[in-house]
């Protein structure tokens, strides 16, 4: 009987009816409710009363009942009827009062809540009583059915199951995914044109794989009938070269005599398909053999099956997803039941922000460049300010990875949808620039002033690249210092930084004096700052101007 | 002594606690895959650039989770009590009699100048007697604190003595929490609660003491803590005295199982579900399924509507002669697959059959009973707040019933199933609750603003419950917050004041539940509020290290979010009285549910805790 429950609400009501309060509860854990049958066998007694009003709402909710009894001391006990109380839960409205051995009883006092005021004597312990506002006199209710006794459950509970069919509640886009045939090339994992596709993943030494594979390599013939095609992938070996795992499995699959599609999956398509399975149940569980993911003709997940699936089960659900004219939702649950809110779309962002958060940008960029630049973007993608949002986030970790060009793609994609955003042509400049595409960048930072006049990291930028940029079709010295003398003045000359930039420019232009001034400005800020790169920097280049010299930044 | 996972405590102005034990892991509060989340951020110097607001919240979650091992952050205590907790986990297998140990194991979790109070006091006080139970209690001061046994045997003496006085006795569970650790050279202090089961053929006996342990520093570099000293600070035993079976009897299946729901939907845990839908239907992984009973079908027997989870359907059972269930939900149009969390079973339209209400993420719906359990939904109301609790009562007393609805937290928060309480002991950035005011023909006006409901009106409240504490004729309201302080609202003739702070119940904690009840025969209504206890929240909340550089009332009010729940005594003049302490009422694991309630027919209002928040695979001992 020592088990463990996370419970939550309870509710009290004498459900066997013998004159004792027992207990429904719910639990975070099995059984999720849960009912406690009071066998209190002392001689206490009880009474107690329904009531009914009249003037006052019919439950009489927020009546105030006070018990007079009689005994060795006198008691009052008191009692208020309620409608929702403790957490998440509604007690009976039978108002229950124990009434200790040796007691009988004085009075009942009822206080309505719409405030009429009603006594009523003459009452006996271990009876049920209605009280009908304002009426003149009780009504003694029927004596309480006898009861069978209810038998305490000796059951063990079931243990979790394993096996698990997982629908999402809308078929789901998935991303680009490859793998690697057996002749050791990578193929993009497509269902042909009006099929659905079964992904299985396998091992050798996963015997109920092995049950699977066979099952299913027997029902070849009615797989096909239902335009269903199965693709097994070996998950072995990751660390391996291709060769080698290519002759393994087809050792394997020789031994076995099997005849059926194959391939090898990369540690990059474990890991998407690990995305799929964790944003569908939101479940910490890590992917297992055998897995298996089913797709529609459009490469939609249809549904995952975690453990080994029968061939008749399979062709079963292919055939309801085909044919059925419900919603996919209502396949989606395990019971049958009712809606109030219209069926969702799928969530199509999970996938990509599952991606990105481990680090695989570029994988989600596909994503979104197959599901949303498609002709007609599956639903779900009408959200554009969040798409643009994903690609730029996309572009950002991209740069950190080191991919600019990736990184660019991705950044102007986002603008694409979103040309109004500073901060991504910002980033985006600010890649072009990284990889010295320094004229993109200008174009880039002309832009941005074109929104914003003020800007000041497109001002300084661009001044920078005016200024120092080695393609001399770029440079244009005047109107760096034009720019550079502009944020100076909008920042009071505080930033060493922008003064830098500032001296840069005079050094362009052949204003080596006043690079040099500016230049000791900035320095001197930048000491006082404590920013020793700054500082490291700015000597560098006062050096230059000392003889006679320009900054080139490439 | 009674069910194996609901506590109750008997009361008699006094409250005995009598548990059973429930195991939770906080960690479990965030979904782990969050915590492969990676920073998003650019390395170039860019500032601030718009991107995913989810991510954000991740990266914030996991800056959380960083925290979450004390370890790295220094606490030298969760050092100690981590070896304490093993040393304690060998003395229960020795009082249990698991696998023996010998004496050369004992003096590893012993010193050898080892001294031991005996830990059953010779002569308790009866504190309460009963034909159903016996209480027995003493506190000890250190003047009556005698050492009665010296060294490794003298432990051994020391563990026996617990024993209670009645023959053939065996141990059924044996638990113990450690609520606080002082860490000192050469020796370490800590206080234990200890926690025992035992029964005979006769009865069921249960003990809950509180031990100071004073652990000497091991002897070798990577040993555990040895046990120097063992006294008894407080201690209480419970015995059942008509009968070795609980109280309560589990007859789940008796009443269910002939319903196919049973065995395919509610045998199976919230954990079981996660793994088997998509969580996108609302399946909430916290499992905060509410109860309503009410009798819908007109046979005078209660009936229980059940509110589920998203992805699987709500149940309306009927109750039959014999004392089962049976399964009308489809019948009764009530199925619906968005998760539920509560419901009120309710005469609404003053019909004469009971009509139902129920709360669903952000919305309300309400259904018209036909009288014979098919129910008509009438009204939808759609709002921002997700809701969790209702309560309804006639607050204006025009003769019909309003409802009162406590939202959590709003719908733009609601994408991991918890809001972002800020700051954690006093969060004022949750939802709006919602009054609303019935006015005839399934037609309710939101009333909250001109009643004065929304004052202070911006937490996550999780329940509420109607009283007229004050006697004056209408319906007072009060309102539990998690993560802050509480809501009293006293109603003037329909107009509501928040008068919380004044009548001294704000309660800053983790509020969960409310229930109202005269559980010392005055006549005036008390309250008993359900919070959060947690050991390790004890142990860390009360040392000066935590939350030094904030200020004192901001850390008292973290000590207090761990102390447990609250019963205050209504003094009747406006103001209540925290009497818990004195009444042994705090301490209820992590609560959620809790209701006054006579259960064993004495006259004197009980109280019952549902607790447990998420179990984990081990036994923190923690909550």
């Amino acid at each position: 009987m020592n088990q463990i429950s996370d419970s939550r609400s309870i509710v009290f009501t004498d459900w066997d009816q013998d004159g004792d309060l027992d207990l429904w509860v719910s639990n975070r854990t099995a059984p999720r409710l849960r009912f406690l049958q009071n066998n209190l066998t002392s001689e206490n007694q009880f009474i107690a009363f329904r009531l009914q009003g009249t003037h006052c709402n019919r439950d009489a909710i927020g009546a105030g009942l006070q018990l007079h009894l009689k005994g060795d001391h006198p008691l009052v006990l008191t009692k208020t009827l309620k409608a929702g109380e403790g957490y998440l839960s509604q007690s009976s409205k039978r108002m229950h009062f124990g009434i200790p051995k040796n007691y009988s009883i004085e009075k009942i006092d009822v206080r309505w809540p719409c405030g009429v005021h009603q006594v009523f004597r003459e009452l006996s312990t271990n009876q049920e009583y209605r009280i009908v506002e304002g009426g003149s006199e009780l009504i003694l209710v029927n004596p309480p059915v006898l009861r069978k006794a209810l038998i305490a459950s000796t059951a063990k509970l079931p243990d979790p199951k394993q096996q698990a069919r997982v629908i999402p509640h809308a078929r789901l886009p998935m991303p680009v995914m490859h793998y690697t045939n057996l002749n050791g090339d990578p193929k993009e994992i497509r269902p042909d044109k009006d099929h659905f596709l079964l992904l299985s993943l396998w091992a050798a030494w996963c015997a109920p794989c092995l049950t699977e594979m066979e099952d299913l390599e027997i029902h070849r013939e009615s797989l096909a009938d239902a335009d269903l095609d199965v693709l097994f992938l070996n998950i072995e070996d990751l660390d391996q070269a291709v060769d080698f795992r290519v002759r393994k499995i087809n050792r394997f699959i020789q031994r076995r005599k099997l005849d059926l599609a194959a391939g090898m999956v990369s540690i990059g398509l474990l890991e998407q398909l690990d995305v799929v399975q964790r944003i569908l149940t939101n479940s910490q569980s890590a992917l297992a053999v055998p897995f298996s993911f089913l797709l529609d003709p459009d490469g939609k997940l249809t549904a995952v099956y975690k453990g080994s699936i029968s061939a008749e089960d399979l062709i079963r659900d292919v055939r309801t997803f085909r044919n059925s004219s419900k919603f996919h939702r209502d396949l989606a649950v395990p019971m049958a039941g009712r809606w109030f809110v219209n069926p969702l779309s799928p969530d199509v962002f999970a996938i990509p922000e599952k991606l990105l958060e481990i680090s695989k940008p570029g994988s989600a960029v596909d994503y979104l460049d197959r599901h949303f630049r498609m002709e007609e973007p599956s639903p779900g993608f009408q959200d554009q300010g969040k798409v643009a949002a994903l690609y730029s986030q996309c572009g950002l970790k991209l740069v950190a990875q080191n991919q600019p060009m990736s990184a660019i793609g991705a950044l102007q994609s986002s603008l694409d949808l979103m040309p109004d955003s500073i901060e991504n042509r910002l980033a985006l400049a600010l890649v072009f620039q990284s990889i010295s595409q320094s004229s993109e960048a200008v174009v880039q930072y002309r832009e941005i002033l074109k929104q914003d006049s003020n800007s000041i990291p497109a001002q300084n930028s661009l001044a920078w690249l005016l200024a120092s940029s080695s393609d001399p079709l770029v440079r244009r010295p005047n109107e760096a210092i034009r720019l550079a003398e502009n944020t100076c003045r909008m920042t009071q000359n505080r930033s060493a930084e922008l003064l830098d930039t500032l001296a840069v420019s005079y050094a362009a232009a052949g204003r080596f004096d006043e690079a040099v001034t500016t230049a000791l400005t900035a320095l001197k800020i930048a000491r006082k700052n404590g920013n020793q790169k700054t500082v490291e920097f700015i000597l560098v280049r006062l050096e230059l101007y000392r003889n006679g010299q320009v900054f080139r930044s490439e | 002594m009674f069910s194996e996972y609901t506590q109750c405590l008997i009361g008699k102005k006094g409250f005995h606690s009598c548990e059973f034990f429930f195991v939770v892991l906080l960690l479990f509060l965030f979904p782990s895959p969050h915590l492969s989340a990676q920073s998003t951020g650019l390395t170039s110097g860019l500032s601030a650039i718009q991107g995913l607001s989810d991510s954000k919240y991740f990266e914030s979650v996991q800056s959380e989770l960083v925290h979450l091992d004390p370890r790295k952050e220094g606490w030298v205590t969760e050092v100690v009590h981590d070896g304490v907790a093993l040393q304690l986990k060998k003395m229960e297998n020795l009082l249990m009699k698991r696998n023996g140990e010998s004496p050369s194991e004992i003096s590893e979790i012993v010193s050898v100048s080892f001294k031991g109070m005996e830990l059953r006091p010779r002569d308790p006080a009866r504190v309460f007697d009963d034909d159903s139970f016996l209480v027995l209690r003493s506190e000890i001061g250190d003047s009556n604190a005698v050492i009665a046994n010296e060294g490794v045997q003298g432990f051994l003496r020391t563990l026996q003595s617990i024993m209670p006085p009645v023959s053939n006795i065996e141990i059924l569970s044996v638990h113990f929490h450690i609520v606080s650790v002082s860490v000192g050279i050469p020796t370490s202090r800590t206080r234990i609660v200890f926690e025992a089961e035992m029964r005979n053929g006769h009865q069921i006996i249960q003990q809950n003491a509180v031990w100071n342990c004073q652990w000497r520093a091991p002897n070798r570099r990577g040993g555990l803590p040895l046990l120097d000293q063992i006294r008894l600070e407080s201690f209480e035993e419970i015995y059942s005295k008509k009968t070795a079976v609980p109280l309560f009897a589990d007859c789940t299946e008796a009443v269910l199982k002939r319903n196919a729901c049973y065995r395919d939907q509610l045998v199976h845990g919230i954990e079981d579900w996660s793994g088997r839908l998509d969580w996108r239907f609302g399946l909430e992984l916290i499992g905060s399924a509410g109860i309503a009973v009410g009798d819908v079908d007109g046979d005078g027997m209660d009936d229980l509507f059940y509110c589920e989870t998203g992805g699987l359907p709500n149940r309306l059972f009927l109750h039959q002669e014999d004392g089962t269930l049976l399964d009308y939900s489809k019948e009764s149009g009530l199925n619906y697959l968005e998760p539920t969390h509560s419901a009120l079973i309710l005469d609404i339209d003053n019909d004469g059959d009971q009509d139902l209400v129920f709360a669903s993420g952000r919305y309300l719906l309400f259904f018209s009973n036909d009288g014979r359990a098919r129910f008509k939904r009438m009204t939808l109301i759609q709002t921002d707040s997700i809701f969790r609790s209702l309560s309804a009562v006639d607050y204006d007393l025009d003769g019909d019933l309003d409802l009162y609805a406590c939202g959590y937290f709003s719908r733009t928060q609601d994408k991991v199933g918890l809001g972002r309480p800020l700051p954690y002991h006093d969060a004022n950035n949750g939802t709006a609750n919602l009054l609303l005011e019935n006015r005839g023909d399934w037609n309710f006006h939101n009333a909250t603003e001109e009643a004065g409901l929304n004052q202070n009106n911006n937490r996550f409240s999780y329940a509420a419950s109607w009283e007229d504490y004050d006697l004056d004729g209408d319906p007072d309201l009060y309102v539990a917050n998690d993560f802050g302080r509480n809501n009293l609202y006293r109603n003037d003739h329909g107009v509501f004041t928040d008068v919380a702070a004044e009548a001294g119940v704000e309660d800053i904690a983790a509020g969960m539940s409310v229930s109202w009840g005269d559980y010392n025969h005055d006549g005036l209504m008390d309250l008993y509020v359900g919070n959060m206890f947690s050991s390790a929240g004890n142990r860390i909340a009360y040392q000066r290290k935590y939350h030094k550089q904030q200020a004192s009332d901001i850390r008292s009010s973290f000590q207090r979010h761990a102390r447990g729940n609250t019963l205050f005594e209504n003094a009747g003049d406006g103001t209540f009285r925290d009497v818990s302490l004195e009444t042994g009422t705090t301490r209820a694991r992590w609560a959620w549910g809790s209701l006054f309630a006579d259960l064993n027919n004495d006259g004197w209002e009980d109280l019952i805790v549902a607790n447990g928040f998420v179990t984990g695979r081990h036994d923190s001992g923690d909550l």
